[in-house]
């Protein structure tokens, strides 16, 4: 079979647009998957995927569609992940492909993730195709939807197709304007072989899996092939296609998306975006390769029970086999003892991960606050990173601190405008562009702090929105803030894993409001409580958390010696993620207190 | 030392606060019920017990006759003579021929549930007895049974309930001069008045003073007594000493070497007649864990916990709380005695918590 009869292609959407249902519906149509085992969202693997309906691995599967025109086409979706968090994975997946679907709500219309998706595959010169979906809703406008389509990504939408992957309109129109619409892949078999690397992960049976868009040559096993980056070599194992289990086959070839093993062990040999290559024949023109991603958002995680150390070092070691972008260090706290401070991607990639070593590895995880990557220039000229507010540095080797800031996008409805701005001026934005993209609807493009943004903002931003806004942001290098570091005090001991840096006209009311927030959630104890917040030697507020007055059992006779048993048990459960500073027990919730400052009470 | 505590799930009515299991409705069962708690015991291997506790629901609401009966035939099987005998009784139906009863059978001590000696308050608490009742009966119980202790029960701390009401109730019971009192918090044991507002501060150092004042030693959390008057049975509790509860809802402990059991019967009279030797729960403590509870409810009492005896018995294991008890004797919860570990005035306040902080440290 020759190019012609091969599409590569993506879907691109704001989340909860349909992606993922779209996709079951063509793979449904085209019976890739036995109607016995289809489930919703089959492309999600991972339960979180399925439990929060978003994609976080990009996956891959192979279609076989016999079109109008007669003839049989091979159709590979390369899904993407369809969070801002993940926004690398998505570029990852677009460069494997000649066209996309881009998917938009036919009721909401183009969305920040929208925007975002689709400029990522305008850049990478792909051939988008409208899909309109949710057609059958009441509120569905095409016309108005079609129109901001091509307003603001400024492409022709005359002949996005109409779908509803609920109902399943529209999957055979879809199919049909993915074979007419999207080039065929160009390549040449007889070229030395030339392969980028989509994605990898490790998987239990088969070891570290690459999948691969083989651009010219073809790949079989046996063959010696070479990582272009680092130069190792390698003998292929086996070759094949996901369908969307992996199905081995003899050989893979220029134009096709496939996977490769290789008995690569460790999944850190491999760079996404690397060229595969034949060491005796090497291909001219390498792939440019991807940037590294770095993770954004640190925080620190402590096993509840110092005993799990171990077991959470191992824990992360299996987690990042498959997900090379969380990075871990070993931490210690005095106030949590040993953990690691773990970097993610955003908010959502904390999340999941947190989320994944509670659930798969059965953890009692203690999470502090998370925080960006401050960079610190000292009195004698000295630049450090820091990802954690412990390790700065006293305010007089100080000379300036910068932080990362973002370039963010919001779409919202122009009842919320004032609102909105309103958030995003408290958590010092500045105003870049403000346009209008309908008679309703609004474009605001700011520059924000990041550690504004991983405070609670999106919580935030819903609900002064009522979740009309939706949100998209990009880094946009660092910028010189007035910054400190607000420390906690729980009768008198510092409590280093509370402490957050903050700008310097926030400290004072930042404090007081942790102070009480504190006060809420650290229950009444044996002994009286006293909560400071401080900045250096500088107390900004305080309060107590009063002992209790009385707290004794009047009975106890023969049956009751069981149930007060029973009963200690269970309290000491409840406590299993409380921490102990000095004689004061800190729930886990009160580490997280920081992130709800200025909600009011 | 062991004892022996024979459950009466009877009650004309059900207080709201009360948390023991009894019914309302099973009086027709008394006298097959009676029948299913000697075959309970029958199956028991123990067969002489030091001390003896006739307790409920209420005891002295079943028809004297079907009671006389049920005792003698208690009697003839584990003998009669006890260091000690208790039986319970509420006002309303504390009547001369139960006295008898208790004369007859030579009880020690008498217990009756007073709680308060206002009106309105044993209306909140849903008792049918009246002030007076009270009087009447104390009165009677001393004149009928000049041989036999007598215990008091009361209530303070109930929510939404003046204090100056619960010390009068207080001053009403040290009139009475009782040989005991147990002197109870208000508990939530049932959800009944969980949201009441609390009126006022806790009278819990005010009723220990008044009561001390009286003549009356601490020697619970919750009990006082004229000196040789304790309770030998309920200590027997606290001391985690064997003991065979008899009866639906009754539970027993067996202690053996290295740990010990707790069993209980199901809590539904018509179920315990069916199968009277059958056990519904079984709780089995070992090691450190049995050492624990021997400390944490060993503090309920205020001449303390023996460590020597710890020591003995558990050897090393006892270490590990050793940073915790020393954290408590700083903060003034607990304090030494020679070898004993003791309560404090305001350790007592705060039990609850003191036992948590304990039991937090077990592995």
């Amino acid at each position: 079979m020759g190019n012609e009869n091969i599409r590569n292609f993506s879907i691109i959407a704001h989340i909860d647009h349909g992606k993922s249902t779209i996709a079951d519906r063509l793979i449904e149509f085209t019976a890739a998957v036995d109607k016995r085992q289809m489930r919703d969202q089959i492309l999600d693997s991972m339960d979180i995927e399925r439990e929060r309906g978003i994609t976080v691995k990009a996956q891959t599967i192979r279609l076989n569609y016999k079109a109008d025109d007669g003839n049989s086409y091979v159709l590979n979706l390369i899904d993407t992940p369809g969070h801002v968090d993940f926004t690398y994975e998505v570029s990852r997946s677009l460069a494997a492909c000649e066209g996309a679907l881009l998917v938009v709500d036919a009721a909401q219309g183009v969305e920040a993730q929208t925007i975002a998706n689709a400029y990522m595959a305008v850049d990478q010169e792909l051939d988008l195709i409208p899909v309109l979906n949710k057609i059958d809703l009441p509120s569905a406008d095409p016309d108005k939807v079609k129109a901001e389509i091509e307003d603001i990504i400024g492409i022709d939408a005359a002949d996005a197709v109409l779908a509803s992957a609920k109902e399943n309109i529209g999957t055979k129109e879809i199919l049909e304007a993915i074979v007419k619409k999207i080039p065929a892949p160009v390549g040449d078999v007889a070229k030395p072989l030339k392969a980028m690397i989509v994605d990898s992960w490790y998987d239990s049976y088969l070891g570290v899996v690459v999948l691969l868009r083989v651009i010219d040559g073809e790949l079989k096993a046996g063959d010696k092939i070479q990582f272009m980056s680092s130069k190792a070599e390698r003998i292929v194992d086996a070759v094949g296609y996901f369908t969307p289990k992996p199905a081995k086959s003899d050989v893979i070839r220029a134009g096709e998306v496939g996977f490769m093993t290789a008995s690569i062990k460790d999944i850190r040999e491999i760079d996404i975006g690397d060229t595969v290559t034949n060491p005796r024949k090497p291909t001219e023109i390498p792939f440019p390769g991807f940037k590294k991603v770095k993770p954004v958002v640190f925080c620190g995680m402590y096993p509840v029970e110092s005993g799990d150390y171990e077991d959470l070092r191992d824990a992360l070691e299996k987690l990042s086999l498959n997900d090379s972008s969380i990075t871990y260090e070993a931490e210690s706290s005095a106030a949590l003892g040993f953990g690691f401070r773990i970097g993610f991607l955003g908010l959502l990639h904390m999340e999941i991960i947190q989320e994944r070593l509670e659930r798969e590895f059965d953890l009692d995880l203690v999470s502090t606050a998370p925080t960006v990557v401050y960079r610190i220039t000292k009195r004698n000229g000295e630049v450090i990173e820091i990802d954690n507010p412990a390790g700065m540095p006293d305010p007089t080797e100080i000379d300036f601190i910068e932080e990362p800031v973002i370039a963010a996008t919001v779409i919202l409805p122009e009842e919320y405008i004032g609102g909105v701005i309103q958030l995003l001026i408290s958590r010092r934005g500045t105003q870049r562009n403000i346009k209008f993209i309908s008679k309703t609807r609004a474009i605001l493009e700011y520059t924000l702090p990041l550690a504004e943004v991983v405070m609670d903002f999106y919580d935030k931003l819903k609900s002064v929105s009522r979740g009309y806004a939706s949100f998209d942001y990009e880094m946009d290098g660092y910028a010189r803030g007035e910054l400190v570091k607000l420390d906690i005090l729980l009768n008198k001991d510092k409590v280093d894993a509370l402490s957050i840096i903050v700008h310097k006209d926030q400290a004072f009311y930042k404090g007081r409001d942790l102070a009480d927030k504190l006060k809420d959630v650290i229950h009444r104890q044996m002994f009286d409580i006293a909560i400071q917040a401080a900045v250096g030697n500088k107390i900004l507020a305080r309060t107590t958390v009063k002992a209790f007055r009385k707290n004794v059992t009047a009975k106890c006779y023969g049956g009751d010696i069981t149930r007060k048993r029973k009963l200690l048990e269970k309290q000491k459960a409840g406590k299993k993620r409380m921490k102990n500073v000095g004689n004061v027990e800190i729930p886990q919730e009160a580490f997280l207190a920081v992130l709800k400052l200025g909600d009011g009470k | 030392m062991s004892g022996l505590y024979v459950h009466v799930p009877f009650c004309k009515n059900k207080c709201g606060y009360c948390g023991f299991y009894s019914a309302t409705d099973a009086y027709d069962l008394t006298e097959r019920y009676f029948d299913a708690v000697l075959k309970d015991l029958s199956a028991r291997k123990r067969k002489k017990y030091e001390t003896l506790y006739i307790g409920g629901g209420t005891p002295s609401s079943v028809s004297p006759v079907l009671l006389s009966v049920f005792l003698d035939r208690l009697f003839s099987a584990v003998g009669s003579d006890f260091t000690e005998s208790t039986i319970e009784a509420n006002p309303e139906s504390l009547t001369a021929d139960f006295l008898s009863v208790v004369k007859d059978f030579g009880f020690s001590r008498l217990s009756v549930g007073c709680q308060s000696t206002d009106e309105s308050v044993l209306k909140l608490l849903g008792r049918i007895h009246g002030r007076n009742d009270i009087f009447r009966t104390a009165e009677s119980a001393r004149r009928l049974c000049p041989d036999t202790a007598l215990n008091l029960d009361m209530i303070f701390d109930i929510p939404s309930v003046e204090n100056s009401v619960q010390m009068k109730t207080l001053e009403d019971i040290v009139s009475i001069s009782p040989e005991h009192v147990s002197a109870y918090s208000y508990s939530f044991d049932t959800e009944y008045l969980k949201n009441a507002e609390p009126c006022c501060e806790s009278a819990f150092i005010e009723v220990k003073r008044s009561l001390e004042a009286a003549g009356y030693l601490k020697y619970e959390i919750s009990n006082f007594a004229r000196k040789g008057y304790e309770s030998r049975h309920n200590i027997g509790y606290w001391m985690l000493n064997d003991y065979d509860g008899l009866g639906s809802a009754a539970w027993s402990l067996e202690n053996y070497d290295g740990g010990r059991v707790l069993r209980g019967k199901v809590s539904d009279v018509a179920a315990y007649i069916t199968d009277p030797t059958a056990y519904a729960e079984t709780d089995r403590t070992e090691g450190v864990h049995a050492l624990a509870q021997e400390l944490v409810f060993g503090l309920r009492m205020l001449d303390g916990v023996d460590f020597s005896s710890l020591k003995y018995r558990y050897g090393d294991m006892l270490n590990i709380f050793n940073e915790r008890i020393e954290k408590l004797v700083s903060e003034g919860m607990l304090t030494w005695q020679m070898e004993k570990l003791k309560i404090t005035e305001k350790g007592e306040l705060l039990l609850d918590s003191v036992q948590e902080f304990l039991w937090d440290c077990l592995p």
